[in-house]
């Protein structure tokens, strides 16, 4: 390893390259994530988009070397994070990179927490992990994680149940924040919680990642969520990045029919008592996906060329990248 | 929670009456005559009345219940043996002990070899040892412990010689009826294990100590287990309940001078007081065991307790 390639890692904080994997199941292979490759510098925050089954958990899993093995399987591909191929450690070495460099926020607070352990403890767990510190030193910082996160520090010994969706979501941040990592994965983290709720919840991890610098893959389905939330976005479909970039290119410069299919479904305050433009037909079987562009049995602009050969992801502008016939012209 | 324990424990009293008074009169309505049994086939008929008369047979049904149950709160004392003469709960006491250290010794085989197992086959759902585990888990449950009690018995005392076959002198003694007793009732725990295991390994916050950086041992032991504990406490606790007084079989196969086989004895001598009272002393049993079961349950789970806790503030309110 040269020193110029440390250099461009330490800009760089990690980079998907090609990831591919599988679920096994009783009725095929299920091709989660193809082929999916995107890169994130240190601080920012991307915004990882798309409808249910698209491939988005398995993507954050498969950065954590989470996925279930059987029935899920790495096919191809690596993830570099801070210049370590993740699926190259061992187990000793990926226990000390996840959870001090990346950690998780998973989907449902309800249950993401150990019902049987004190919240305080299951804080305290994670720092005893990654710190060399005595019980009593790490029940400490796990006090101040909760004073961080908005929980008065009495309520250390009380148990999940014991706390409101919000509020368990909460002391997930703190369990995921506990050491500081250098990237944090939220996997739909307000999706569970009601809107009010949402709100808070998202200002304060928006607080923490500033006070903390820490890289954010900001997993959802909520447009609003990223507006709020990103600086880069990627729209992810049958597990392929199909348009990725700045949040204003998605915003205002999208390109791909499926991007703008997702914008023509949100409710919008002018357009008021007019029906909302659902995107025709369903994601196509991961099963058995197409030959050519995925979205093209839903596609409006669809041509023959689209059926035909694989779509390779192109840069129509600096930083703008579209996986589209028609935006590629 | 000493008021929880305390309310459970009056609580056993109506149970115990319960039992008390069913199994009196089961027996009571029971044909055959005890004088007849004490006496012998050829005992004179005058001899056989005389003798029935003294032991109070000739009262009324509800006479002699009430004087059964007066002299057990009373005086504890559960009658005499038809049979011995000697007092029935002096002859349970002395027997018990041998029981309890059967049962026991069994319930650790029992344990330690079905939740090894049910982790074991769990973590590597259908590996070959999985497979092996949940064929050998259906085999153990659907042998009856009497008859894998008589295979060990002549494998290792009659054809090996290792062990010995009947008695209760030493630790040598107790293997073969311990092993026969603990592997039967491991099935059940293994299969329970596993099943609860199943369902606890795919939760997320499995996964949220696995992204914590734990390692393998303690998500398994640690998180898992103890969030499958429930269902196998359960499961061992109904297990204890059988251990202590449907080991009777093996007692008998084995020749252990237990609780067990002096019942089975006393039902075949029509010594029906000796039932009587065994049946009450193994109820009373069973009720402390569920009662155990349902304090280590407070003691895993914060759920349970606040149950425990939710009970009395209600009852304070009111």
């Amino acid at each position: 390893m040269g020193k110029t390639e440390n250099k461009a890692a330490a800009r760089e904080l990690l980079s998907v390259e090609n990831l591919s994997i599988i679920y096994q199941t009783e009725d095929g292979t299920v091709q989660a994530v193809n082929d999916l490759s995107f890169q994130m510098k240190k601080g920012e925050t991307l915004g990882l988009v798309g409808e249910t089954g698209a491939g988005k958990t398995t993507v954050a899993r498969g950065i954590m070397r989470l996925i279930p093995d059987p029935p899920g399987k790495l096919v191809g591909g690596r993830v570099i994070l801070d210049g370590e191929d993740i699926y190259q450690l061992s187990k000793k070495q990926l226990r000390s990179v996840r959870g001090k460099k990346v950690s998780m926020i998973f989907q449902d607070p309800m249950t993401a927490l150990n019902p049987l352990n004190k919240v305080g403890d299951q804080i305290a767990e994670a720092i005893r992990l990654h710190k060399k510190v005595s019980r009593a030193e790490a029940a400490r910082e796990a006090e101040k994680m909760l004073e961080m996160v908005g929980i008065p520090k009495d309520r250390y010994e009380d148990y999940p149940m014991q706390f409101s969706g919000g509020m368990k979501q909460r002391i997930v941040i703190a369990i995921a924040l506990a050491c500081m990592p250098e990237l944090l994965i939220a996997d739909e983290p307000t999706t569970a919680l009601d809107v009010t709720i949402q709100a808070q919840v998202l200002e304060l991890m928006n607080q923490l990642k500033q006070e903390l610098g820490t890289s954010m893959i900001m997993i959802t389905h909520d447009l609003g969520v990223v507006a709020k939330m990103c600086d880069r976005v990627a729209i992810v479909y049958a597990g392929q990045i199909i348009e990725m970039g700045e949040a204003w290119h998605i915003y205002d410069d999208h390109r791909h029919p499926y991007t703008e299919g997702l914008f023509n479904a949100l409710p919008k305050i002018t357009d008021k008592g007019k029906k909302l433009t659902p995107i025709p037909g369903m994601m196509p079987d991961p099963t058995n996906l197409p030959d050519g562009c995925a979205f093209a049995p839903r596609c409006p602009y669809k041509t023959g060329q689209c059926e035909k050969a694989s779509i390779p992801l192109e840069e129509v502008q600096p930083g703008h990248w579209v996986r589209c016939l028609r935006a590629a012209k | 929670m000493l008021r929880y324990i305390g309310k459970r424990l009056l609580q056993m009293i109506p149970v115990v009456f319960g039992v008390v008074i069913l199994v009196f009169t089961i027996m009571h309505f029971t044909p055959g005559d005890p004088a007849r049994s004490i006496l012998g086939e050829y005992a004179p008929q005058e001899a056989v009345d005389a003798l029935h008369a003294e032991m109070g047979l000739d009262d009324p049904f509800l006479v002699q219940l009430g004087r059964y149950l007066y002299d057990m709160i009373f005086h504890f004392d559960l009658g005499d043996s038809y049979q011995t003469g000697r007092p029935v709960s002096s002859e349970i006491l002395d027997r018990f002990p041998t029981t309890l250290q059967l049962a026991g010794i069994s319930c650790i085989i029992m344990i330690v070899v079905g939740v090894i197992l049910g982790i074991i086959s769990a973590v590597r759902q259908y590996s070959l040892l999985d497979n092996i585990c949940t064929v050998g888990g259906l085999l153990g449950v659907s042998t009856p412990n009497f008859w894998l009690a008589m295979m060990l018995s002549m494998l290792f005392a009659l054809k090996l010689k290792w062990l010995p076959a009947t008695g209760w002198y030493g630790p040598a003694y107790w293997i073969l009826p311990s092993a026969a007793v603990g592997i039967s009732n491991a099935a059940t725990i293994m299969r329970v294990t596993r099943s609860s295991m199943l369902n606890v390994i795919r939760q997320d916050y499995i996964q949220t100590a696995r992204a914590k950086g734990q390692s393998e041992m303690v998500v398994i032991f640690g998180h898992a287990l103890k969030n499958a504990s429930i269902p196998i406490i359960t499961q061992v606790g109904i297990s204890m309940g059988f251990l202590l007084t449907g080991s009777m079989v093996i007692e008998v196969v084995f020749a252990i001078p237990g609780l067990g086989r002096y019942v089975v004895e006393a039902i075949q001598n029509r010594d029906y007081i000796v039932v009587q009272g065994a049946v009450m002393f193994i109820s009373v049993i069973m009720s402390l065991v569920n009662l155990v079961v349902d304090l280590i349950y407070a003691m895993v789970d914060p759920r349970v307790r606040v149950q425990y806790r939710k009970k009395k503030h209600k009852r304070e309110e009111e």
